[in-house]
């Protein structure tokens, strides 16, 4: 098992701390992070017990996954309710 | 023939009815997942999907793909956006969501009743069953099932499956009849769907029995692992002839009762693993058309090691890829035969209705679904939940029908946190998932595994392997025209 | 081809009738009086009774040598040749001043239709009855009329327009109407559904109870601009669909009417997928080819496709309705168009009155099982026309 310590570094301009946070969550299962915030830039330093080559390339897919995932959640959150409350609405139920 | 002018000119393009050809677009609620390298799966509120190249994918969401194209008309019908020229999406998803949702509104519809602890197997994986002739001590007494019946016909679903489990049901064959016998003569002033099904190693089947269950409908459920050698290994018995047992008693159940009347599950172990072919091949064998290939059990090994153990995971899906291979192909040869699982998770994708399989909702359908009670009148949220008290955890027991009340049980602090807390829609990683609409929660689950009925699912084996399970499907579903019409031909609404 | 609106008709006596009348039709010359005011006598030349009563004796083209023998009678009315089909039963509406012989019912029709009126809020690019924008409420009163003259044992009549909704109250009044005087006959109407995004007029319809009705309205895309542009209406989409979800909170049964031509037989699948999604609801779909009158005539170029080049989105359409338990049909398209897996869904839809063979049909083992062409149609027809031995 060898310790495989790195960085990706991050412009918060571009992609905010939840974001990053968020697509860090998923790799738990082999990694742990540090993460640091400096005026414009976020470090992220990998502890990976496994040797894996994709593992930074991975991670930087996945924050952009992320990023587009908070401008869905963003931009839907009103007609996510509208939607649910007409579903729980009280108005005739059509029996399928 | 000459065109009439003026009608000519009121026909016109197709961009002067299109309202929104101005503005951009507006998103609809929706998820993506990766399936693989370039390909990610896009899912609506109610699980409707697309498959979009990572292009699209950003194209869609950053709003830069054209407005004329077909991906566009696509988004737009599957309900992935709307705009200015047609706002009824809205309406129509919440019809659809609320369809999918009205099971839960229904409520408890399986109720499961441990009649026995006592067996006359001992199968390697079981964690409940007692090998005793003590009839006082473990089974169950008319006054529990009387007091347990109080509580079945509380629960407002119109459809109700009472299913008689154990150690072996049959070996308290006294009570089961009771229990028919009273929940037909409640059911005339309810006026439910009412069925039962015995889960039994049908070791003690007889005509009495037989006829018993003929005239009250009674479906049958038993366990064959697969060949004489691999059954009897995963399930001694003393005799050594479980196998030879179960096989007589699924032929004299399907002529008695009827083919439809009689089915089989499975139960993975390590032994199983190289033999999934030879283990379908028994249920070919016995004019079966389903089979469940049940994935191995976490309890008693997770709990051990507190974590997912990737490897056997990965032979699982190897053994369950392969079994799937060949059934497609048996299906493909023009003998219907599914595979329960994921027959279920087809018709969470193509059905409009929600499912009843508990493992597979949110919320959880412990409680809320199916409900259990025990031997000695203790209520649990599921069977998962009695198995983990039979290891000394009992956190999902949810009171005891002999001096709990129909309320004190279901809006117990356990059940309603434990409700709230794992829905899918509000976990980490599960509220943001392409597979949400299809994948579920499963809180006893994860209590057991990693002491929390959330869960990480990075680390969480029944997120691993659902969503292992999921992409398999859907490059299915891509794989030909074939391979898609015989998978949505097992679709149930 | 039968006509149904005829001119050369005219009297050969005497008689008292200056107004439009409404008549059925009978052959029982011995007909008691009390009954005769309402009935036309087809005449024959063995009768020899009392023909005194009669509102109309109609002596057909066959029998004009015998115009002579009649003179004594009155409102003795020769017909055209055309109309050599009328029987007992059917009911026929006669202008005086024109000499029209309009038959408004036929007893042995596979269906009845009655237009309640042009008018219409939509403009469809195909459409077979182009809207005319004119009083036309004599059509309500007409069939009012007509509606104690109908067999009681007929199975089904159909309103049809322009846009039927657009006759305000009398859209109740006429489904009562029917309701009364018809307590066993189907009542199938068609609508673009629009105006039942206002869930009054659906909660009246459905007061009515009326005891099989079923409204039959059109959806041609799965997503608005295309639905819209061929509605030729903006927001013909939204309303279409908010007026079937009203029909069906008010448990009125709905079928969807899809047409199939150039312009949408490319989304067919799509639209099906649409359909079993968000309206699976609805109790019948109906795939229609297109008849080429009206509009549908002028556009020509632009809807024609041969039916054989969409077979595949049709098969596609069928199938996806069928799995998921929704009845579906197809109209109006010959059988040897249609693929084999999907031919029992093929209906004879074709009314009788403008339904046509080819002369190769004639050797076609099919023929009585198939729909046949709209006789308009027989000028343009498919490359692939062939008869099944």
């Amino acid at each position: 098992m060898i310790q495989i310590p790195n960085t990706i570094v991050f412009d918060n301009k571009v992609f905010s701390l939840d974001t990053i946070k968020g697509a860090l969550y998923k790799f738990a299962d082999n990694c742990s992070f540090d993460i640091s915030c400096s005026n414009e830039i976020i470090t992220v330093t990998i502890h990976s017990v496994d040797e894996n080559q994709n593992l930074i390339a991975r991670i930087r897919n996945e924050v952009i996954d992320q990023d587009l995932r908070s401008i869905i959640a963003k931009e839907t959150s009103n007609v996510r309710t509208l939607i649910l409350a007409n579903a729980f609405s009280n108005t005739g139920l059509i029996e399928s | 023939m000459t065109p009439d002018k003026s009608l000519a000119k009121k026909f016109q393009s197709m961009e002067c009815f299109d309202k929104g050809i101005e503005n951009s677009y507006q998103l609809l609620p929706s998820r993506f997942v990766s399936l693989s390298e370039n390909r990610y799966l896009l899912t609506n509120e109610v699980g409707e999907y697309l498959i979009v190249s990572k292009k699209q994918l950003h194209g869609y969401v950053k709003k830069t793909l054209s407005k004329s194209s077909e991906f566009y008309f696509d988004l737009k019908s599957k309900h992935f956006l709307f705009d200015d020229d047609s706002n009824v999406a809205i309406q129509l998803l919440g019809l659809k969501y609320r369809t999918k949702a009205q099971k839960i509104s229904q409520f408890t519809a399986l109720h499961i009743f441990v009649v026995s602890l006592r067996c006359d197997y001992s199968c390697k994986y079981c964690q409940v069953s007692r090998q005793t002739d003590d009839k006082v001590t473990f089974d169950m007494s008319k006054e529990t099932a009387n007091r347990s019946l109080d509580f079945v016909f509380k629960s407002p679903s119109p459809a109700i499956k009472i299913e008689f489990q154990g150690g072996e049901p049959l070996l308290n064959f006294e009570i089961i009849k009771y229990i028919v016998l009273s929940a037909t003569e409640l059911n005339k002033h309810h006026q439910k769907n009412l069925q039962f099904v015995i889960t039994t190693n049908l070791t003690f089947l007889n005509t009495d029995i037989l006829s018993f269950c003929l005239i009250h409908n009674i479906y049958l459920s038993t366990s064959l692992d697969g060949s004489e050698e691999l059954h009897n290994k995963n399930r001694p018995r003393p005799g050594k002839n479980g196998y030879q047992l179960t096989v007589k008693g699924i032929k004299e159940a399907q002529l008695y009762l009827g083919f439809d009347k009689v089915g089989a599950l499975m139960t993975t172990t390590e032994n199983s693993l190289d033999c999934v072919k030879e283990i379908i091949n028994e249920y070919l064998a016995l004019d079966m058309h389903c089979i469940f290939l049940r994935p191995l059990s976490p309890y008693g090994f997770a709990i051990k090691n507190k974590q997912t153990d990737k490897y056997n995971l990965q032979r699982w899906f190897e053994f369950y890829t392969e079994g799937l291979e060949y059934i497609i192909d048996l299906n493909k040869k023009g003998y219907f035969f599914t595979e329960i699982y994921t027959q279920i998770i087809l018709s969470k994708i193509f059905s409009p209705f929600g499912t009843s399989y508990v493992d597979l909702q949110s919320p959880t359908g412990a409680g809320i679904s199916a409900i259990v009670y025990n031997y000695n009148g203790d209520v649990y949220a599921s069977d998962e939940a009695r198995m983990l008290a039979e290891m000394g955890d009992s956190h999902f027991r949810l009171g005891n029908v002999h001096h709990s009340s129909y309320p004190d049980v279901m809006l117990s602090d356990v059940l309603l946190d434990t409700l709230e807390y794992s829905l899918a829609e509000s976990s980490p990683m599960c509220h943001e998932c392409g597979f949400l609409p299809y994948c579920g929660t499963d809180p006893v689950y994860h209590y057991a595994t990693q002491h929390d009925v959330v869960g990480h699912k990075a680390v969480s084996g029944f997120c691993n392997k659902n969503m292992k399970i999921f992409r398999y499907i859907f490059s299915l579903l891509e794989r030909d025209e074939v391979t898609k019409n015989i998978l949505l031909s097992w679709v149930r609404p | 081809m039968i006509k149904l609106h005829t001119k050369d008709n005219h009297f050969v006596t005497s008689t008292i009738h200056e107004h439009p009348i409404l008549a059925k039709i009978t052959r029982r010359s011995d007909l008691i009086q009390p009954l005769r005011h309402r009935y036309a006598l087809l005449w024959n030349p063995s009768i020899h009774t009392d023909l005194d009563g009669f509102v109309l004796i109609l002596v057909p083209y066959e029998y004009r040598e015998f115009h002579g023998s009649l003179e004594k009678l009155e409102n003795v009315l020769s017909i055209s040749e055309n109309l050599y089909y009328l029987t007992d039963d059917d009911v026929i509406k006669f202008y005086p001043n024109s000499n029209v012989v309009d038959v408004l019912y036929r007893r042995n029709a596979n269906s009845n239709s009655f237009l309640i009126t042009e008018r219409c809020n939509s403009f469809c690019i195909m459409c077979s009855q182009p809207p005319r924008d004119i009083d036309d409420s004599y059509r309500i009163i007409d069939f009012l009329n007509l509606l104690p003259l109908i067999n009681q044992d007929t199975i089904e009549i159909c309103i049809t327009g322009g846009e039927t909704t657009l006759i305000g109250d009398d859209f109740i009044r006429i489904i009562n109407a029917a309701k009364n005087h018809l307590p066993r006959t189907a009542l199938h109407i068609l609508s673009n559904g629009r105006n039942f995004k206002n869930l009054q007029l659906a909660i009246n319809l459905a007061k009515v109870r009326h005891h099989d009705l079923m409204i039959g309205i059109p959806i041609y895309a799965d997503y608005s601009q295309l639905h819209d542009f061929i509605f030729k209406a903006d927001d013909a989409f939204d309303e279409t669909i908010r007026g079937i979800l009203n029909l069906k909170r008010c448990s009125i049964p709905v079928e969807i009417r899809v047409v199939v031509h150039a312009k949408s037989y490319m989304r067919l699948p799509q639209l099906a997928e649409f359909i079993t999604r968000n309206l699976l609801f609805v109790d019948h779909i109906a795939l229609m080819g297109l008849e080429f009158m009206g509009f549908a005539k002028t556009n020509f170029n632009e809807l024609w496709i041969d039916p054989f080049n969409y077979q595949d989105e049709l098969k596609n359409a069928v199938e996806i309705f069928s799995r998921y338990g929704m009845r579906v049909s197809i109209y109006n398209t010959p059988l040897c168009l249609i693929p084999e897996s999907i031919r029992k869904y093929s209906v004879c839809s074709i009314s009788d009155w403008k339904n046509d063979f080819l002369d190769e049909c004639n050797n076609c083992s099919a023929k009585e099982k198939c729909g046949g062409f709209f006789s308009s149609n027989l000028g343009k027809v498919s490359e692939h026309i062939k008869p099944f031995n």
